[in-house]
């Protein structure tokens, strides 16, 4: 929280916001004075009073635990303000700095988002905590249970897991099919944006994710991938419904890691792949009855039931699976050599 | 809170919350790949049961009031549709492809 300095002077009129609040009750004199400027400083300070009916800014200029409480602070008035609705939205603007919010910052509440002033991934969260202990479980330093809400430029410090080894991520948490949800140029590390860490309760990630980077099973990872992902990057494997589903919208997206996996590989993949590349394995062992275009990987449909459509894409070191039924594989290379089942040339010159 | 997916139009499974034994989870991070589609089919046919008749009925009605109302000569094609019921609202996400082209819709 920004340092509290200004005092009322004997006798300045106390500004009517406060005034009108009801939340001073002090029993003396000194005790309300002292009340009555803090709050005032407390709104005041928010961006150097910079703030309004719909928006505050957290300035991020004290330690981090002071920046978390700037915010969470911030979060309490937002809440508080009524008749918000997803087009009377609120927004709070945090500005580039480290914050500590002690346990992790519960996004909870609907119509209430929270943006990058500057639109970079430089909100940089740092709960001290170890975010992978143990096998058991992340320790999540966002956990989003809010549906519409709206999510932009999230980072955490590198951490020395117990679990994952050094250098690795926050877990960024996403309950279940929300769909109204949007995250934009933001990172987590393993499991986040919906992985299935237990294996025991598939996740629904069926909002929008834009610009994203995510860590092992990161991106509905053994879960369904129905929603939206543009430009979303995975840093290791077991992503986007792997394991799973993937049905979503897929476009400019990848896998990183050795011979690592996703795009609904042992699962199925029905939804729209564009431009996608996988180090691994892509939509492998599945059953493909989606659409991929221009997409490629080490294994692309390799050992797949290839019902959907396969157009100008790459499996680098494995021929794509034989089409069945209505599926087309077409100008394609499976392993070096030119795929084009399916489809029968008409009109030959 | 429960989950009732569909990947074939007008058919409806649950997804329901099962346990995992540790010696399963062990397979799963660190087995052969042979191994994990093993595990991994036992949990699926575990964890997606039929729907109850009162969950598809619901799904079926709210699939029915979101599916776009196709023109003669459109080409439509379902692709999922995803329903999670919490505490009496519902939520979720129907992909499906008009003329080729991928469309989603939130309800």
């Amino acid at each position: 929280m920004a340092q509290i300095s200004k005092k009322l002077k004997y006798n300045e009129p106390i500004p009517k916001n406060i005034k009108n609040s009801g939340v001073v009750r002090s029993q003396n004199y000194n005790d309300a004075v002292e009340d009555i400027s803090n709050i005032y400083n407390i709104i005041n300070n928010m961006g150097g009073g910079l703030s309004g009916a719909n928006f505050a800014v957290v300035t991020a200029s004290g330690t981090p635990t002071e920046n978390g409480a700037e915010l969470l602070a911030a979060y309490d008035v937002a809440k508080a303000v009524a008749g918000l609705t997803t087009e009377n939205r609120y927004t709070i603007v945090m500005a580039p700095g480290t914050y500590n919010t002690g346990t992790a910052l519960l996004v909870d509440t609907e119509f209430i988002d929270f943006v990058s002033l500057t639109g970079n991934r430089d909100v940089i969260f740092d709960l001290g905590v170890d975010p992978y202990p143990t096998a058991a479980g992340p320790v999540p330093y966002i956990n989003v249970t809010a549906n519409d809400v709206y999510l932009k430029g999230f980072d955490s410090v590198a951490k020395n897991a117990t679990y994952w080894g050094s250098g690795t991520k926050y877990h960024f948490k996403v309950a279940t099919n929300l769909n109204l949800l949007t995250v934009e140029n933001c990172e987590g590390g393993p499991y986040s944006f919906g992985g299935d860490f237990t294996l025991v309760t598939p996740l629904i990630i069926s909002g929008t994710y834009i610009n994203c980077r995510g860590g092992y099973q990161a991106f509905a990872g053994a879960s369904t991938a129905s929603g939206t992902f543009i430009d979303c990057t995975a840093y290791d494997g077991q992503n986007f419904g792997n394991w799973g589903t993937a049905s979503g919208f897929f476009q400019n997206c990848s896998i990183g890691g050795f011979n690592e996996r996703g795009f609904g590989s042992n699962g199925i993949a029905s939804g729209t792949f564009i431009d996608c590349i996988a180090s691994g394995r892509f939509a492998s062992s599945a059953t493909v009855s989606g659409y991929i275009l221009r997409c490629k990987g080490l294994f692309l449909c390799e050992s797949a039931t290839i019902t959907g459509t396969v157009l100008y894409s790459i499996s680098e070191q494995s021929p794509i699976s034989t089409v069945s039924g209505s599926g087309i594989t077409m100008y394609c290379i499976g392993a070096n050599a030119p795929d084009n089942q399916g489809f029968v040339a008409t009109n030959k010159l | 809170m429960k989950t009732i997916k569909s990947n074939i139009e007008n058919s409806w499974i649950e997804v329901k919350v099962i346990s995992v034994t540790d010696e399963q989870l062990n397979v799963l991070r660190n087995g052969t790949d042979p191994e994990k589609v093993e595990v991994h089919n036992e949990l699926k046919s575990l964890r997606e049961v039929s729907a109850s008749e009162e969950d598809a009925t619901l799904a079926q009605s709210i699939y029915t009031a979101n599916k776009p109302v196709v023109s003669e000569g459109d080409k439509y094609q379902f692709i999922s549709m995803d329903l999670t019921i919490d505490n009496g609202s519902t939520r979720g996400i129907l992909n499906y492809r008009l003329n080729t082209e991928h469309k989603q819709i939130r309800f």
